[in-house]
């Protein structure tokens, strides 16, 4: 392992860190909050330091960087980010310090769980940061990190490809360079669009940028602590399902869109897929709501197809991105629409986008390769192909997916078995790993939409921290920190 | 540069490496996927998997805007079809390395008729490089252009030159085949006209037809250029362009091969080498064919092992010089240390090759001399330049007068022009230019 390397990389990576928290000091200036300010400017400087002091000790690293530096380098980036990033809410007395690394690495991961009690109540210039975290995280610090940083060369691609959500990232230039900076101008183009939709709908420049972040990372932060409802307004709904469809679809493929290629969204099996489901999914619940199917519970039923769409559309929509927004308590929902929200979180949304969860290509690919092995049973000299788009999965990419998903579903039922040791009870210990392990944000009944992660005992808040950047992260690039075999030479 | 290799051997490889630290865009296409999985993991370019033969693939992977297509795979065929297909489809500048000796010798055919604007054997280019290094001791620089037909090499006047007080008029008259390019006193550059004095102690440049360099050369050193008595361990293909190359330049060569039936042949193609088939790695057999007296020796097996241990071998039983031909460019560095004088690595010398053309494209430039203030650059005279069909003589005029052409390349015939000469379309011309006029002179050349 060189640690030296990995001390230097990480050194510029807190530094860079430091430096993005300027843009929420500024907001902190605009609205005369001067101890958010000092609490700002002093976690920059704190950051720079530390960065400082770790490129100081891997000044004279010898350069070659192999799999393993850039996989354990992917995964102690976010711990390390998320810890600086803490350093505000901690210097302005906002949390203790367990709750301002939950908070931030809620933020980083674009989980949007949140710990915060009062939310109109913190000054403006920290909410800020809780949102900018959500858009930095989104299409990722080390992608910004490789699009800007000119010395990673195939270093970078391998820090690229452990950060990058989906079975098997691609560049879309031959160089991994301009891949990076490619993805950030159509993340930056879809900020600028959505940033003025909202103004025009009548949000503030502020309120406008800060539900953007949370719309286009698919966090979930809000300014608000009645989330997207407390706008109460059908264009912001619109809008923001809009984008939220937007940040869950594949960015390459908007690439081939700008590239020429119109029909690249349709000819895109998993995108196909992903619009299927949400539209099923909200016909069923929209008709659930309107009291079709066994009346369960003392469940709230609207009074028009119009507003049960609306409400329906809505929360389907951000469950299936992982965004976590709210305009509705869907706790309050039949059980039927809840355990179809619960199963959505899973399936998230397309590789390549800034959603979190399993991913839907890979849905796509377990369901054919089970169809093939019930078929196998019966026909066992029949060759198959699994093909995604027309293109054959490789034996070895499927065997990783399987793996992943394995993987996936034991962090998922031992986190749950760990959350209810604490006390929690059955729906909140299992949603609450399921919104956390999936970057969702809310879960069901005391994690629930309206509801919020404060009353976790704090080996819970850290242990869900864990969840979400394995989720981020997919997996192993947090799970190989933990291998002792690792850390050996 | 948007830049695809096809063929990811340990040419293509080792192109793809040195080419994508220097920020072009590369693609590389292969059939075998684990090798791409290989360059995948190790460089910071994207990978294709497919043949590169097919036009199929190659037109889907956009090789139609290429700047540069490199066939580089183990296969003639496949390269020379790759290259001329990439041509086809608007790739701006196309090579393909071929090994088969067929291919190398008519390589001026195979580009002109395919298209191809590079036909480059890996082997040839190591041969030339170890005949260029060996013709080189006693010289300052030397350089090989014009598909090795032209040279340059630049050395110190002696103190009684057979040319003392007579003008270039009458040391080098037009039509000898050579010109002398620089001469470069006390720190000054000139470049020549027929009535300048050559003196003793000036450093010269001299470019023209091998034979004519070597004479030009005795006459202002006052001696027979070079190593003499050259022995090679190794009849491959290597082995006999080296014979090949140094038969033109009149050394006197031994050639080891272990095989009978490879020795019959080189018997044949060669002129006037003396062939023995012997193991060249025993010291019997070195000792018994006189060793001890050659000036150089080069091992040029198909084995890294055998070649370096027959030149510590050489270097024990008396050899003055020993090159190996060292396959793993890994054990390049370290050949130093066993007392051998030169290591040869054919992958690297024909990614150079290729390297040296990617860093000039359309103008190249073949040397850079007093410290980059004189330049000797060779450019491609295409149908648009206004100069074609004119004399030399007229072009003066329009010539920068710190600019000299030095020879006209056209086909396989080297022409070191008087004022009568004209420049053809087609042409390759090689021209002397001080740093500062080169631009004046592309925009005479180049449209």
């Amino acid at each position: 392992m060189n640690y030296r390397l990995m001390a230097k990389y990480l050194g510029h990576f807190a530094i860079a860190i430091g430096l993005l928290m300027l843009p929420s000091a500024a907001w902190a200036v605009y609205f005369r909050e001067w101890g958010p300010l000092l609490a700002l400017c002093l976690s920059v400087a704190v950051s720079c330091a530390v960065g400082g002091l770790l490129a100081l000790f891997g000044r004279n690293a010898p350069p070659r960087m192999y799999e393993r530096e850039a996989l354990g380098l992917v995964g102690l980036s976010w711990l390390i980010a998320a810890g600086l990033g803490a350093l505000p809410y901690v210097f302005a007395g906002v949390f203790n310090p367990v709750d301002a690394y939950f908070e931030c690495m809620s933020g980083f991961t674009t989980t949007g769980s949140s710990v915060m009690m009062d939310i109109e109540g913190t000054a403006k210039g920290i909410l800020f940061w809780r949102s900018f975290t959500h858009w930095l995280g989104g299409m990722g610090i080390i992608v910004l990190f490789i699009a800007v940083l000119p010395y990673l060369g195939a270093g970078g691609k391998q820090l690229f490809r452990s950060e990058s959500p989906g079975p098997d990232p691609q560049g879309l230039r031959p160089r991994i360079k301009d891949t990076a900076s490619i993805l950030y101008k159509i993340y930056l183009a879809f900020t600028i669009a959505e940033t003025v939709a909202l103004m025009m709908a009548g949000m503030t420049l502020y309120d406008a940028l800060c539900h953007t972040f949370g719309t286009l990372a698919t966090g979930g932060f809000s300014t608000r602590q009645a989330s997207i409802g407390a706008f109460d307004s059908v264009a912001v709904d619109t809008i923001i399902i809009f984008f939220m469809i937007c940040a869950g679809s594949n960015f390459a493929l908007y690439f081939a869109l700008l590239r020429g290629n119109r029909k690249a969204l349709w000819q895109d099996a998993e995108w196909r897929t992903y619009i299927l489901v949400i539209v099923l999914c909200t016909a069923v619940v929209t008709l659930n709501l309107r009291g079709v199917g066994p009346a369960d519970h003392d469940t709230a039923v609207y009074p028009s197809l119009g507003s049960a769409l609306r409400y329906a559309a809505f929360q389907v929509v951000s469950i299936m991105t992982t965004t976590g927004y709210c305009t509705a308590d869907f706790d309050t929902w039949p059980y039927f629409s809840r355990m179809l929200l619960l199963l959505l979180m899973f399936v998230g949304g397309c590789a390549g986008s800034t959603g979190g969860g399993i991913k839907v290509v890979r849905i796509i690919v377990l369901l054919k390769m089970a169809y093939w092995r019930i078929e196998y049973t019966f026909r066992p000299k029949t060759i198959r192909a699994v093909r995604v788009s027309g293109l054959v999965v490789e034996d070895s990419v499927q065997r990783t997916i399987y793996a992943f998903f394995v993987l996936y579903l034991l962090c998922f039922a031992g986190g749950s078995l760990f959350m209810s040791f604490l006390g929690l009870p059955f729906q909140t210990a299992v949603s609450s790993v399921a919104a956390t392990l999936n970057n969702i944000g809310p879960g069901l009944e005391l994690v629930g939409a309206v509801q919020n992660y404060a009353h976790v005992p704090a080996v819970g808040k850290v242990f869900l921290s864990l969840c979400m950047v394995l989720g981020r992260l997919e997996l192993f690039s947090i799970l190989v920190l933990f291998l002792p075999a690792f850390w050996r030479r | 540069m948007n830049i695809f290799v096809a063929g990811a051997g340990s040419v293509g490889f080792h192109l793809a490496r040195l080419l994508s630290t220097e920020n072009h865009d590369i693609t590389v296409i292969e059939t075998d996927a684990d090798r791409l999985e290989q360059i995948d993991h190790a460089l910071d370019v994207s990978t294709l998997e497919g043949s590169a033969a097919s036009v199929m693939l190659l037109k889907e992977t956009g090789v139609a805007n290429a700047d540069l297509f490199v066939a580089a795979t183990g296969h003639d065929e496949v390269n020379l079809i790759a290259a001329a297909a990439a041509k086809g489809l608007g790739a701006k500048q196309v090579i393909a390395r071929v090994d088969n000796t067929t291919y190398i010798e008519a390589n001026i055919l195979y580009e002109a008729m395919l298209g191809i604007d590079y036909v480059l054997s890996p082997d040839a280019l190591s041969a030339l490089e170890i005949a260029n290094y060996i013709e080189t001791s006693g010289i300052v620089a030397a350089e090989r252009f014009g598909r090795g037909l032209v040279q340059m090499r630049q050395m110190r006047v002696t103190k009684s030159p057979t040319t003392r007080g007579k003008t270039l008029q009458d040391v080098c008259p037009p039509g000898s085949g050579a010109l002398l390019g620089v001469i470069s006193r006390n720190g000054d550059f000139v470049i020549p006209h027929g009535d300048t004095v050559v003196k003793p102690g000036d450093l010269v440049t001299l470019i023209g037809r091998n034979e004519a360099v070597d004479a030009l050369q005795k006459r202002f050193q006052g001696k027979e250029p070079g190593s003499q008595h050259v022995v090679i361990i190794g009849g491959g293909s290597i082995g006999l362009h080296l014979a090949q190359a140094l038969e033109e330049r009149h050394r006197s060569v031994k050639l080891f091969d272990r095989k009978m039936d490879r020795c019959n042949i080189l018997v044949t193609e060669l002129q006037k080498t003396k062939v023995v088939c012997r193991d060249g790695t025993s010291r019997e057999a070195l000792e018994q064919e006189h060793v001890a007296d050659a000036d150089v020796f080069v091992a040029v097996t198909d084995d890294d092992e055998r070649n370096i241990m027959a030149c510590v071998l050489a270097k024990e039983v008396g050899a003055e010089q020993t090159i190996a031909v060292v396959h793993q460019p890994d054990f390049a560095p370290l050949v130093g240390k066993l007392g051998i004088d030169h290591a040869v690595t054919p992958r690297a010398c024909i990614a150079n090759r290729i390297l040296k053309l990617v860093h000039q494209q359309g103008v190249t430039s073949l040397a850079v001399l007093e410290e980059g203030r004189v330049e000797i650059v060779e450019f491609a005279v295409n149908l648009a330049t206004p100069i074609i069909g004119k004399q030399l003589r007229d072009l003066k005029a329009k010539l920068p007068a710190n600019a000299l052409v030095a020879t006209i390349l056209r086909g396989d015939e080297v022409i070191v022009p008087s004022g009568d000469d004209e420049i053809h379309a087609g042409d390759s011309v090689v021209l002397i230019v001080a740093s500062d006029s080169l631009e004046a002179v592309q925009k005479l050349f180049v449209r």
